[in-house]
């Protein structure tokens, strides 16, 4: 160095620190744009630029620490058998799905109707009353033919819409559904239908699971996000299923500010009704006739509701309770199975075992399917508290609870149960979480879209990932989408551009 | 949270290993047309694969790490990057159209480079870039360059001279004395060594200016050199140029490029031979990149088949019988973590000891942030305390500890004495003695390039213009367009003493 030389200016950091890349969408055009994955203040954010509308940012989870947990786990995937459309776009403008899609469906998200009896502000899809679409028999026979030729066994499938129940074919879709062997039907509904008690025992004799959504217990709440008041009809139509033992799950879509407060009470609810298999819970997404002009302070994240569900039962759950799912991609699901003790209290099964085996548990389906392999897990349990009582204060409940599943659904005499039994013993003593974040535009991730195991099945044998439809291919199906309903959402030609049309990064 | 997260934990199902696993997305481009892909990462057999779709040429596979271990760790060794002082261009189409470095790169320029020639004095097939023979570099250009460096960065640590041979260029060794300006502490020429096996008195006006040769030298026999370099008696060359810059106290670093199947068998050679001589300072390894002239004539190979950082790390612990390990070895974070991997080691009595075992990892990583060498300034000189202290009261439980303290302690009291405040130069010079580094330099190329990677890329070419272009995007996509170098291909302006291999 030369002596005397003046020290040169010195550089700055960078206040984030750069993780990765994706592919996303413009918050602004839906045109395929890169996105930077960051780090900045403990939290993940997507920095995307569109060369016609300029930087953004997004908030994709307020806990780093959370979303590289994620990543962390690592499970195999099995593309789907059919590849219905080539690529030209490349991914998400290409669905069918495409030569890029990583896994097959597990859920099914059949949209039965397009026609709604409610209008909420937060509604994530478009409804269309006017000329309303209702699938057809054949048609669902097709969607299930479908299903059937590419899968060897179907364990979940999931009617919705719109409002599911104001289509009057729904029990005999769920007859036809049972005739191909699917065990888990699903219907997705705000309720309102099931105040009609022959409603409901219909249902229930069709074994039938309804996921109800239920938001919010304020009717300020109420009128923000439902723009109706929805809260007694709901806790009547609770009352009703609770009647008829009809398996339940309730479903809270979470908006921050506004309902996040009362995760609390929602998870009560929960624990306390029998019939009431499982919570869960939605992160505020924004797409749809509602969601797309929702207020963005509403933006919530997995960890978010993690952290509520912490301070809720004072630790008795913590984040790291939850696993995510291994069939979709690690950051959609989130997940928690609490052992029910007989006598009263719960535990959460990943401080009985190990998180490993409940992700390991979850590797065939959705949710836990009573196979072999649950038993394995359960004296595993038992012998791990048996060596080492005092970990936890309720050993002896649990080690008795966890017998008596044993002997009842793995019996050592006599003729095994089917699957479907132990389900039904194995629910009385259980209760799960599940975590689920639809994607729009702003915080679109085309890893997760890829990785997508739920997707829209059409009659053609075509599926589309739920999330690409919300956000792309829904406003494009005429039989959804309401032109009306278009031009309140101010588009007046359908996204993504049609053949020819390229939103792709242009050509180098 | 603490960022890197060191040694991360993974928790795979029962069947992670005997089927594929879809790990994320990673856009690239496609080996045919060049157009910019989607891409995923896919696990397989313990390996990771690029698998693209192109939608014009369809699905195309590579290569990207040999090691599903090493990369799942190396994801997390991130840090924050550096902002250069000044961007040249501005962010349009989006990445990499708008290189230059553009406001949205993620690193300043660690490792500048400037191609002074496109003539070589070689021809070899595994070239990485495509020398026409048609440019020289003049020294207006030159002096543009440096200043253009020198105005987005501030200080430099390092600069790197490059070709085509930079030292048959006829201005060379003035471009050196323009370059050691009191911003930029080392300069160093990338170089063939056929001048300086053939030029004693070029290697003493090397060593005057003090220059930092990097010396090609892929193996030490003929056998491999010549599969890579084309015909000769390459071995004899680079012997004369070894004893040229021992002899005339050239500090030099060895370039190995490593080709599957070619010479990934010499690579404890290699560490053996930065072992044993006291004026190499270091080594690195550059798996090859199969892109420019080596691209079309280095072939065919393999893309599912080549070697990858943790291939050099594995053929590093396999031959030198476990004297280095895998777990010595560790991502630079202050690029992007698949672009290096790295080991300093520490010259004791009892031999080299990698730092990793003896140093904590966080600190370790604390030193090489942000800059390709350990950069011996006052924060340092803290470290070095702190390494001391925690040596002292782990005693015994660290192998060879004492030699370790002893040795820390010499470099405490020769880097920082008590008289005098030394300028950082001689520290770094005292520092050399103790220090050896062995890096690993992983290049792109169409079929392994990754948008994800170039953004946190830190070797830039500079240009006479001002812009300086992270490396692999300027080889992909800006080298075949560059206007300085339009024209006829040309034939090999040699200037200096210089004799082609026998």
């Amino acid at each position: 160095m030369v002596e005397g030389a003046t020290e040169p200016a010195a550089r700055k950091l960078t206040g984030h620190v750069y993780y990765s890349m994706t592919k996303s969408l413009c918050g602004v055009c839906k045109a395929a744009v890169d996105a930077k994955i960051i780090v900045r203040d403990g939290a993940i954010y997507f920095d995307k630029f569109c060369p016609t509308h300029g930087h953004q940012e997004c908030l994709v989870s307020s806990s780093a620490e959370w979303y590289l947990d994620c990543l962390s786990f690592i499970a195999p995937n099995i593309a789907p058998k059919r590849v219905m459309k080539e690529i030209k776009q490349g991914c998400p403008f290409d669905c069918g799905a495409c030569p890029s899609h990583q896994q097959k469906v597990y859920l099914p998200v059949i949209p039965i109707t397009s026609g709604c009896n409610l209008d909420c502000p937060i509604c994530y899809t478009i409804n269309k009353n006017d000329h309303a679409h209702n699938l057809s028999k054949e048609d669902m026979q097709k969607i299930l033919d479908h299903l059937l030729e590419d899968h060897k066994e179907i364990d979940i499938i999931n009617f919705t819409g719109g409002e599911p129940t104001l289509h009057s074919q729904l029990p005999e879709f769920l007859e036809m559904c049972r005739a191909a062997g699917i065990r888990r039907l699903t219907i997705s509904t705000n309720g309102i239908k099931l105040l009609d008690e022959t409603y409901v025992r219909k249902l229930a004799a069709l074994d039938a699971r309804i996921v109800l959504s239920l938001d919010t217990f304020d009717p300020q709440t109420d009128k923000i996000m439902l723009g109706a008041n929805t809260v007694q009809t709901k806790l009547k139509v609770l009352d009703l299923l609770e009647k008829y033992d009809v398996a339940t799950t309730i479903l809270p879509a979470v908006a921050m500010g506004l309902n996040d407060v009362e995760v609390p009470q929602l998870f009560e609810l929960v624990l306390k009704r029998p019939h009431i298999r499982s919570l869960e819970l939605h992160t505020m997404t924004f797409t749809g006739q509602g969601g797309v002009g929702f207020q963005r302070t509403a933006r919530i994240t997995i960890p978010d509701l993690h952290r509520r569900l912490e301070q809720a039962t004072g630790g008795r759950i913590a984040w790291q309770d939850f696993v995510p799912s291994p069939l979709a991609h690690p950051h959609c699901y989130s997940i928690c199975y609490l052992l029910m003790l007989d006598g009263g209290g719960y535990v959460p099964f990943t401080r009985l075992t190990s998180r490993q085996k409940l992700f390991e548990l979850l590797q065939d389906s959705l949710y836990i399917e009573p196979r072999e392999e649950l038993e394995e897990v359960f004296r595993e349990m038992i012998d791990d508290l048996w060596a080492n009582p005092d970990r936890l204060p309720e050993s002896e409940a649990i080690l008795r609870t966890l017998k008596r599943l044993i002997k009842e659904m793995f019996p050592s005499d006599g003729p095994a149960l089917s699957i479907l039994e132990r389900q039904k013993i194995a629910e009385r003593s259980s209760k799960a979480i599940y975590i689920h974040s639809h994607m729009d535009e702003e915080n679109f991730d085309v890893a997760r879209v890829m990785k997508c195991c739920v997707g829209v099945p059409y009659p053609d044998g075509t599926n589309i990932p739920t999330c690409s439809y919300n956000v792309l291919y829904r406003e494009r199906d005429p039989r959804f989408a309401d032109p009306k309903m278009l031009e309140r959402m101010k588009l007046t030609r359908p996204m993504p551009p049609k053949e020819g049309e390229n939103h792709a990064a242009p050509h180098y | 949270m603490q960022l890197p997260i060191i040694d991360p934990m993974f928790i795979e199902t029962s069947d992670a290993h005997e089927h594929e696993v879809f790990h994320s997305y990673s856009k690239g481009i496609c080996p045919r047309c060049r157009e910019l892909v989607d891409g995923v990462r896919i696990l397989r057999a313990g390996k990771v694969y690029l698998r693209k779709q192109c939608p014009r040429d369809g699905r195309s596979e590579a290569l990207i790490s040999g090691d599903a271990d090493w990369f799942l760790k190396s994801l997390t060794y991130i840090t924050k990057g550096s902002i250069p002082l000044k961007h040249s261009t501005k962010v349009a189409e989006g990445c990499p159209k708008d290189c230059g470095l553009c406001p949205d790169h993620e690193q300043h320029s660690c490792l500048p480079i400037i191609e002074i020639t496109n003539h070589c004095n070689l021809e070899c097939p595994i070239c990485i870039v495509q020398n026409k023979n048609n440019y020289t570099m003049s020294r207006d250009e030159f002096v543009a360059t440096i200043d253009g460096l020198a105005e987005k960065e501030g200080a430099l640590d390092t600069v790197n001279l490059s070709g085509g041979e930079p030292t048959i260029h006829p201005l060379f060794l003035e471009f050196c004395d323009i370059a050691r300006r009191p911003e930029i502490s080392r300069v160093s020429v990338s170089t063939n060594g056929l001048r300086i096996a053939t030029d004693f008195e070029f290697c003493r006006e090397l060593a005057r200016k003090n220059i930092y040769v990097n010396l090609q030298l892929d193996a030490l026999r003929n056998p491999e050199l010549r599969v890579l370099r084309g015909g000769g008696d390459h071995q004899a060359v680079k012997e004369r140029a070894l004893d040229n810059l021992e002899k005339a106290r050239v500090r030099t670093t060895i370039v190995s490029t490593v080709a599957k199947g070619v010479n990934d068998g010499q690579i404890g050679d290699c560490i053996k031979l930065l072992f044993e001589r006291d004026f190499i300072l270091s080594l690195m390894f550059q798996p090859a990149a199969y892109t420019g002239y080596g691209g079309s004539h280095f072939g065919p190979h393999d893309p599912l088949n080549v070697i990858t950082i943790p291939d050099v790390v594995r053929c590093a612990e396999e031959q030198t019988g476990g004297l280095l390990r895998k777990s010595d070895f560790l991502p630079l974070p202050c690029s992007h973590p698949g672009c290096f991997g790295l080991t300093y080691l520490l010259k004791t009595d009892a031999g080299f000891i990698p730092f990793p075992r003896f140093i904590e990892l966080d600190k370790y990583l604390e030193i090489i942030s942000n800059r390709g060498t350990i950069r011996p300034d006052e924060g340092f000189e803290e470290t070095l305390k702190a390494t001391i202290d925690q040596l002292w009261s782990s005693a015994g439980q660290i192998p060879d500890s004492d030699r370790i303290l002893g040795t820390l302690k010499k470099a405490l009291s020769l880097m920082y004495p008590e008289e005098r405040v030394l300028e950082l130069e001689e520290r770094l010079h005292i520092g050399e003695g103790l220090v050896k580094t062995i890096f690993i330099h992983a290049f792109m190329d169409e079929h392994t390039f990754e948008v994800d990677r170039i953004k946190k890329c830190c070797t830039h070419y500079a240009m006479p213009d001002g812009r300086l272009m992270p490396g692999c995007a300027y080889n992909m996509f800006y080298r075949h367009k560059d206007t300085r170098y339009s024209g006829q291909t040309g034939k090999a302006v040699i200037w200096g003493k210089t004799s082609a291999p026998a």
